[in-house]
């Protein structure tokens, strides 16, 4: 098998229609304020489960680098980002659009995802093969020590108290345990309900916490009132605007996609650095936040190719790097599909599928985007108290689909309360959804490490790769305790705020 | 204290952990060589309820409060009344009824909108819905009351 195949797959009619669809569900949310791609991947989780494995992950990861472009119009607009990753977009893309250079701001940011998308996209057709080949060697103590870095690595992201994200983490394990122990078949911590035999549903504690929470939220602030949208006159980027943008989008392809690959990586983090490269990196970084083309082009470029090199760690060595990869492991996991180095051998028609359709779908979003541009903006306008009812019922008919069981509909209301008090008391909810999917296996790979070790923890430690990957994990924890990156990682996320 | 942030955050958390070791207790926790059933549960809820000590601990030197303005409740309230309704309805009412019901039920959820408004509203949203999950996904519900 190989790209080709997967090119051809790609082009069939269904999953030619599910890449087109996620494209285009992808710019909507990136547009809408008040939805982002976590949430609506949680709220389309249940319902791919009717599509074909390919079409439904070609549509997911659709969504989530289709809503990086929809994210920078907004952004770029009315200098309000649609996704957390273009939060340093509207910093110089606003400023760019109040000059009258709107339309050059948002040409930019496209040309710059599509080229970064192609570089992405390229960089995962490369890697993912040697590294599940290398994932192949690993055996239950690697495994383990790599679900450990992972973890760890979910919580660079988290803002806030890095003790409560690691809280979250462990929490979500624990709910990652309910149910039948698959070793011994004895049910656990189900509160002798049969409802509960198979564990928790994974669609329905998404959809609750980031789906029906995040209504809570939004309903909960006081409207900001109606921004303002800047006007668009010049389309087209004039030749010195492209040639001051080659470099930066060369950069932020290049970084995006290493950055993406990193465990707690993807689009935030890519953008973030990409922008701080630039302008560190500028003869004149006095520009920066005066309307600096590279500013918009950097950025754009990273969270790009951010959104689509966190693939391969999910890919290849079945370890989702940030939340919206934990979705799509559950959705693999709702076909059946474990996620991990065997889907390259076992699964590598699908593989080569999602991959092709990536670059069918940076075309279409370039195709969407551009002569569309006016189009989205009306949509920006869409009053929330329309989109919110839409939310609920999709939930909860998404959630009673899959099984036809009214207590995953019960369940996803008291994981919504739960989303809320959880936001309320500072939680965060992206690492216990990590935790929630990797529970199971992060036990039955520490299960099957201490049988073989023969009950000698030590023997975990000693093995090079996993000593490696667990003193990596160390050093990552003591890194992200320092007081100095602490304050940094604050000062980031409140611009952000 | 009471309305320190942390100290709810943590107490969550002690608490949690400790009903989840409480839960769990009765199930086997084996050797390290073959671990039971309780093995991973139980040291997961210790582990949850050392951090939620951790962030009492922070309570007392971090002032920050948690405020939970009425506002806030109301689509809390309704959204959640919403959904239990549609895992009540669903089953009998069959799709249409249930998915109206729903929203305008969520719809409550946001003030200032007339009943009118909310039920047009609604009665769109619900042939919507099931125009895309009974028509295009062919999603094997009932549309009408049994």
């Amino acid at each position: 098998m190989s790209f080709f195949d997967g090119l051809l797959v790609a082009m069939e009619p269904a999953n030619l229609l599910a890449c087109f669809a996620g494209a285009l569900i992808g710019t909507f949310v990136g547009v809408l304020p008040g939805l982002g791609p976590v949430a609506t991947i949680a709220m389309l989780l249940p319902i791919t489960y009717h599509l074909s494995p390919a079409a439904a992950i070609v549509m997911l990861s659709g969504i989530y680098y289709g809503a990086q472009y929809g994210g920078s119009i907004t952004a770029i607009l009315a200098n309000i980002p649609g996704e957390t990753s273009t939060v340093v977009t509207c910093l110089d893309g606003y400023r760019m659009a109040q000059k009258g250079r709107a339309g050059v701001a948002l040409s930019i940011a496209a040309i710059g995802s599509f080229v970064a998308g192609l570089f992405a996209t390229g960089v995962i057709a490369f890697v993912s093969v040697p590294l599940s080949d290398l994932a192949q060697q690993f055996g239950p103590a690697e495994y383990f020590a790599l679900m450990s870095l992972g973890l760890v690595g979910a919580v660079v992201l988290a803002r806030g108290s890095v003790v409560k994200a690691l809280a979250m983490i462990t929490v979500g394990l624990l709910l990652g345990l309910v149910g039948t122990d698959v070793n011994t078949g004895l049910q656990r911590l189900n509160f002798n309900m049969p409802q509960l035999a198979d564990g928790l549903s994974f669609a329905a504690i998404a959809m609750g916490v980031f789906g029906i929470g995040e209504i809570f939220a939004t309903l909960g602030r006081k409207s900001a009132g109606v921004s303002v949208i800047a006007r668009i006159e010049r389309l087209w980027p004039s030749r010195a605007d492209l040639s001051a943008s080659v470099a930066p989008i060369v950069r932020g392809s290049i970084l995006g996609s290493a950055l993406g690959v990193l465990p707690g990586g993807g689009a935030i983090l890519s953008s973030f650095a990409s922008y701080a490269l630039e302008k560190k990196i500028s003869r004149t970084p006095e520009r920066f936040g005066q309307g600096a083309i590279e500013g918009v082009a950097g950025p754009e470029s990273a969270n790009n190719a951010g959104a689509q090199t966190s693939f391969i760690p999910l890919l290849t060595l079945g370890i989702p790097a940030n939340p919206v990869m934990a979705l799509i492991a559950g959705g693999l996991m709702l076909h059946g599909i474990t996620p991990g180095p065997q889907i390259i051998t076992e699964q590598s028609l699908l593989f080569w599928t999602v991959i092709a359709s990536m670059l069918i779908g940076n075309l279409l979003l370039v195709v969407i985007n551009i002569p569309f541009v006016g189009l989205w903006t009306k949509l920006f306008k869409m009053p929330y108290e329309i989109l919110f009812p839409c939310i609920v019922v999709i939930c909860c008919v998404g959630t009673y689909s899959v099984n036809k069981s009214s207590f995953d509909v019960l369940i996803l209301g008291l994981f919504g309360v739960i989303g809320y008090a959880l936001a309320k008391l500072d939680f965060e909810v992206g690492p216990m959804l990590l935790g929630l999917i990797l529970g199971p296996m992060l036990e039955e790979n520490f299960r099957r490490a201490m049988l073989l070790a023969r009950g000698d923890p030590i023997n975990i430690i000693t093995r090079p790769i996993s000593a490696i990957l667990l003193t990596a994990s160390l050093v990552l924890l003591c890194v992200i305790l320092l007081p100095n990156l602490r304050r940094t990682r604050e000062t980031v996320f409140q611009e952000e705020a | 204290m009471l309305q320190r942030l942390n100290f709810w955050a943590g107490g969550v958390l002690v608490l949690f952990g400790a009903a989840a070791i409480w839960i769990g207790g009765n199930l086997p926790h084996g050797t390290l060589t073959r671990m039971g059933a309780g093995f991973m549960p139980f040291w997961l809820a210790v582990i949850v309820t050392a951090f939620g000590f951790i962030v009492l601990l922070e309570a007392f030197w971090k002032d920050e409060r948690v405020s939970i303005p009425l506002h806030d409740l109301r689509p809390a309230v309704f959204i959640t009344l919403a959904i239990v309704l549609f895992a009540v309805l669903i089953e009998t009412a069959g799709f249409l009824i249930s998915a109206f019901l729903v929203s305008v039920t969520a719809t409550l959820a946001s003030p200032g909108l007339t009943w009118r408004r909310n039920l047009v509203q609604s009665g769109l949203i619900a042939l919507g819905s099931a125009a895309l999950f009974l028509g295009v996904l062919q999603i094997n519900l009932p549309l009408l009351p049994r």
